[in-house]
C-alpha cells in the first residue's frame, strides 16, 4: 500500500546517529510492516531522515530503487509550498512538502510521528490530512 | 537473463530443455524467445523487494553511520517534542 511519508518515522525506524533510543521504533516496525510502499516523500524530508539517522548513502539507494519517490520539489511547487508556509505559522520546509503532497495524492495516508503540527494542517480544499501517528 | 535478451544475443538451451520450452510455447501459443522473455521478467519482478521491507532490513544493519552534529539533533529534538 502507497503512502506519503514524513521523516519521523523513518528515523523511529532506523535509528537515530546519535545511538538514543526513539520511542517510536516498534510502532515504526509495525508501520513499515503493513504499507508495501513505494512512499512518496520529498527531499526535504528525506535530508532531514539524512541526518538524523546518518544514513544518506541507503536514502539515495531508496531513491534510486523507487521505494522513495520525490513527489514534490521547490521549482515545481514553489507556490504551493509558499503558501502552506505563509498560512501556518509553525509549518517548516519539510512539513509544507508534506502537504503539499497529500494535496497532490489526497486518498494516500500520511504517516508522521509529528502528531502536534500535522492535527493542525489543513489541504487548499480546507480538508485535514488523512495521517497516520503512533497510538 | 534479461540483460542478454535485451541485446538481441542467441541462447542456446540444452537438448531436453529445449524441447521442453518449444512445448511449453506451443502450448501457449507464443514463440520460445517470448517464453523466455516473459519468464524473466516474471522472475526480476517476483524478486523485487517491497518499499515496506527494504526499510524494515536497513532497521536491522549494523553498519558505520555518518555522524551528526548534536546541535542538529538537538534542534531537531527541539521542534518535535
Amino acid at each position: 500500500m502507497k503512502a506519503i511519508l514524513d521523516a519521523g518515522p523513518l528515523i523511529a525506524l532506523w535509528g537515530r546517529a546519535d545511538q538514543r533510543p526513539d520511542k517510536h521504533h516498534e510502532w515504526a516496525v509495525k508501520i513499515f510492516a503493513h504499507y508495501s510502499g513505494p512512499f512518496f516523500t520529498s527531499e526535504t524530508v528525506l535530508g532531514e531522515v539524512g541526518f538524523m539517522t546518518g544514513c544518506a548513502a541507503d536514502i539515495l539507494k531508496g531513491v534510486a530503487k523507487r521505494h522513495f519517490i520525490v513527489g514534490t520539489d521547490f521549482e515545481h511547487d514553489f507556490a504551493a509550498m509558499s503558501r502552506v508556509l505563509a498560512h501556518f505559522d509553525h509549518c517548516d520546509l519539510a512539513d509544507s512538502s508534506v502537504v503539499v503532497l497529500s494535496e497532490k495524492l489526497p486518498n494516500l495516508d500520511v504517516i508522521t510521528t509529528d502528531r502536534r503540527h500535522f492535527l493542525t494542517y489543513r489541504r487548499m480544499d480546507r480538508s485535514a490530512l488523512p495521517v497516520v501517528f503512533p497510538d | 537473463m534479461s540483460d542478454i535478451l535485451a541485446k538481441g544475443r542467441t541462447v542456446r538451451f540444452s537438448k531436453k530443455l529445449d524441447r521442453s520450452l518449444t512445448a511449453e510455447a506451443a502450448r501457449q501459443n507464443v514463440s520460445v524467445s517470448d517464453l523466455v522473455r516473459r519468464a524473466a521478467e516474471s522472475a526480476l519482478h517476483a524478486s523485487t523487494e517491497c518499499a515496506g521491507d527494504w526499510c524494515l532490513g536497513l532497521a536491522q544493519r549494523k553498519s558505520p553511520r555518518k555522524k551528526t552534529d548534536p546541535e542538529l539533533i538537538a534542534a531537531y529534538d527541539r521542534r518535535h517534542k
